[in-house]
């Protein structure tokens, strides 16, 4: 009898439990759906421009290590984890293409940061535009090319704020230094060469004639160009990039007797104007446009926030091309909102749809887009040293 | 400015004459092509940083670029190229490699981030239509010094006469009784301590990467080509005319071709004179 008892007994116990696993499962299944999302990182991890691809690469690292420790991010009834996957295009175009390639085709990725370089982007885009890939870079020639405003390309967006605007405050701020004839100063490429047409429309505007002296990749010794700037009586002298040389180059127009009613560019290193290049303030007026806050001169406890975390995070990040972190940091949780908005993290026009649209608070103050013009705009400064003193004159955030 | 952009020329030139030197005892006594010589230059200008930095004395920044230099020729000789000596085009693509070696290097040690430092000598004297910044004529004095250094050893020297016997034919100076495989390290050590004082010279013009050194290899084998290889006083003066063109280039057409004019130029004499402008002249000849 008492045996009888057990069998039925165990068979019961065994039966309720065949009935009660499945259900226990679908519960648990319920409450943890989880999946992960893979975003792209395609910079320049070595070659010639590591220093470019560096900060961008570890600014993403930072913000997807954030997020993900916070416990991902949920849309719909699955919570997602960013997993990045990073490629090194090596700073050349043939690698850029190949490794966009690998992030689309292999990888399966449909988000992806960078290349930030604007001659890898361009060769990059041809990838990921007919794969409805979403693509995120600050690469300037994106706009100056007309990618950002060609409705055939909808997914990709840039993090650097409109090169016209920046030309504008620029020339502007020249014009209020009295300066009558610039000298364009930078680095002879397709960077430059496609920036050109903003700034020489925006100097006519401002009633100041330009001369434009361009050196070529590799250039160590700045004595000739200045000479020649000085040879062309300029007043005045706009740097648009590589930023690394403005040390140098403000030391040889000190030098070489140039003496300028201002000497400016976008993202410059103050520092430079107020120790760095001659160990003392240089005689004449500096400006910097800041077209991101200034990595190296934060003066808003937001972005020195970040600043100390990012250094912290990866020591490596430093020096004037710092700059470029915040071209991604803050488009990662907005890329993330997007989604959740959207309630997509595979139809990438879905999420484009939110991120035209859509406001985001972040270091760089409040960043949004355009439908028509996908640029990033957010807040922006104008930086002046006079006699090693900084000023800050905060220009209109078109957002607002 | 004309005047001004011949002076800014010589400044530069001299620079790459001295690299040229390095890589023309380096080729003259061992027939290889040493490609990773940017990068030693690099390294000299990365030392010479650090020990500036660290000490604020830019005397022994050159004295230890030089030095720290000088053993790097040794240890690359040493452990490198002399395993190459019997097949100099195998020395080439291993120089090839250690430029990628060198580079890989320096970014792990001092970053991509740019390195720069005020020069020891600030400030200008003013000519009325030149003016010429003091630090100039420091390294413009320091590059005659090496060359005439360099072209007494050579040209007044038991040592010269025995590199220069190792130049022309080994095997005849190894019969003479002449340590040749010494020799060929000697002048390993001797091109790279140059490449040493170029990497200071080169601070003191501005910021420096762990790429800086590409930029005046090629300039340096042009000028060493067209001066024609083992000859200092065709390095010298090619290297002077190599710099005044690029600065007039600068300074009054279009700079960004700058590489094609060098290299055309390059061509043209080459084709004219295929052992350089001084090949066949009576110059210090390793």
């Amino acid at each position: 009898m008492q045996s009888g008892f057990l069998k039925i007994a165990g068979a019961a116990a065994i039966a309720a439990g065949l009935f009660a696993a499945p259900i226990g499962f679908a519960t648990t299944a319920q409450a943890q759906k989880t999946g992960v999302v893979k975003i792209g990182v395609n910079e320049s991890l070595s070659g010639t421009m590591i220093a470019v691809g560096l900060p961008p690469a570890a600014a993403i690292r930072l913000a997807t290590k954030e997020i993900n420790d916070a416990g991902g991010f949920t849309v719909g009834d699955t919570t997602y984890k960013i997993q990045l996957v990073e490629v090194d295009n090596q700073s050349t175009t043939a690698n850029a293409v190949a490794t966009t390639i690998k992030l689309v085709e292999d990888e399966k990725v449909k988000f992806i940061f960078g290349p930030t370089l604007s001659t890898l982007a361009i060769q990059s885009l041809q990838v990921t535009v007919p794969n409805d890939v979403l693509q995120i870079s600050a690469a300037s020639l994106w706009q100056s090319t007309g990618n950002l405003s060609n409705p055939k390309q909808p997914l990709l967006f840039g993090t650097q704020m409109p090169v016209t605007q920046i030309a504008d405050i620029d020339m502007k701020a020249l014009a209020e230094f009295g300066v009558k004839k610039v000298a364009f100063m930078s680095l002879d490429d397709d960077t430059t060469k496609s920036n050109i047409p903003s700034f020489t429309e925006a100097a006519k505007k401002a009633g100041i004639e330009v001369v434009l002296i361009l050196f070529p990749q590799g250039t160590t010794d700045y004595s000739s160009y200045v000479s020649r700037a000085k040879g062309e009586k300029v007043d005045g002298i706009y740097f648009l990039y590589p930023h690394i040389v403005v040390p140098e180059l403000l030391r040889y127009v000190v030098d070489l007797g140039l003496n300028p009613k201002a000497f400016g560019g976008r993202s410059l290193d103050a520092n430079a104007a107020i120790k760095g290049a001659i160990g003392k303030p240089i005689p004449f007026p500096f400006f910097a446009t800041g077209s991101t806050p200034f990595f190296q001169n934060p003066t808003e406890g937001r972005v020195k926030q970040f600043v100390d975390k990012l250094t912290a995070f990866d020591p490596k990040v430093a020096g004037a091309n710092a700059n470029f972190a915040f071209f991604t940091y803050d488009f990662v949780p907005m890329l993330v909102k997007a989604m959740q908005q959207a309630g997509t993290v595979t139809d990438t026009q879905k999420v484009a749809n939110v991120l035209y649209t859509m406001k985001m608070e972040g270091v760089l103050g409040t960043i949004c887009f355009g439908k028509e013009v996908r640029t990033a705009t957010f807040d922006g400064s104008l930086l002046i040293v006079r006699d090693g003193k900084i000023e800050m004159k905060s220009f209109p955030n078109v957002c607002n | 400015m004309f005047a001004q952009q011949v002076y800014n020329g010589v400044a530069l030139g001299a620079v790459y004459a001295l690299i040229a030197v390095g890589i023309t005892l380096v080729y003259g006594l061992s027939r290889i092509i040493h490609f990773a010589v940017g990068e030693l230059v690099m390294f000299g200008s990365f030392i010479a940083w650090e020990v500036q930095n660290a000490t604020g004395s830019w005397t022994l920044g050159i004295i230890a670029a030089t030095l720290a230099l000088a053993v790097a020729g040794f240890l690359t000789e040493r452990g490198v190229f002399r395993f190459t000596l019997s097949a100099p085009m195998t020395g080439f693509i291993v120089s090839l490699g250690l430029i990628l070696v060198f580079q890989g290097l320096a970014i792990e040690i001092w970053s991509a981030n740019p390195h720069y430092a005020q020069p020891p000598l600030r400030g200008a004297w003013d000519f009325g239509s030149v003016v010429v910044i003091k630090q100039t004529v420091l390294n413009i004095g320091i590059v005659v010094a090496m060359l005439a250094i360099s072209y007494y050893i050579l040209m007044r020297t038991r040592f010269g006469k025995a590199l220069r016997a190792v130049s022309d034919d080994s095997q005849a100076a190894a019969l003479m009784g002449i340590p040749v495989r010494l020799v060929i390290m000697a002048a390993f050590i001797a091109g790279s301590a140059l490449a040493g004082v170029a990497g200071w010279i080169i601070l003191t013009n501005g910021s420096i990467t762990p790429f800086v050194g590409a930029n005046y290899l090629l300039r340096g084998f042009a000028v060493a080509l067209i001066g024609g290889l083992g000859n200092i006083q065709g390095a010298a003066l090619a290297g002077l005319g190599l710099g005044v063109l690029e600065s007039l280039a600068a300074g009054y057409i279009a700079p960004g071709w700058n590489d094609a004019y060098v290299f055309a130029g390059m061509i043209a004499i080459l084709l004219w004179r295929p052992t350089g402008l001084a090949g066949g002249g009576e110059g210090a000849h390793l």
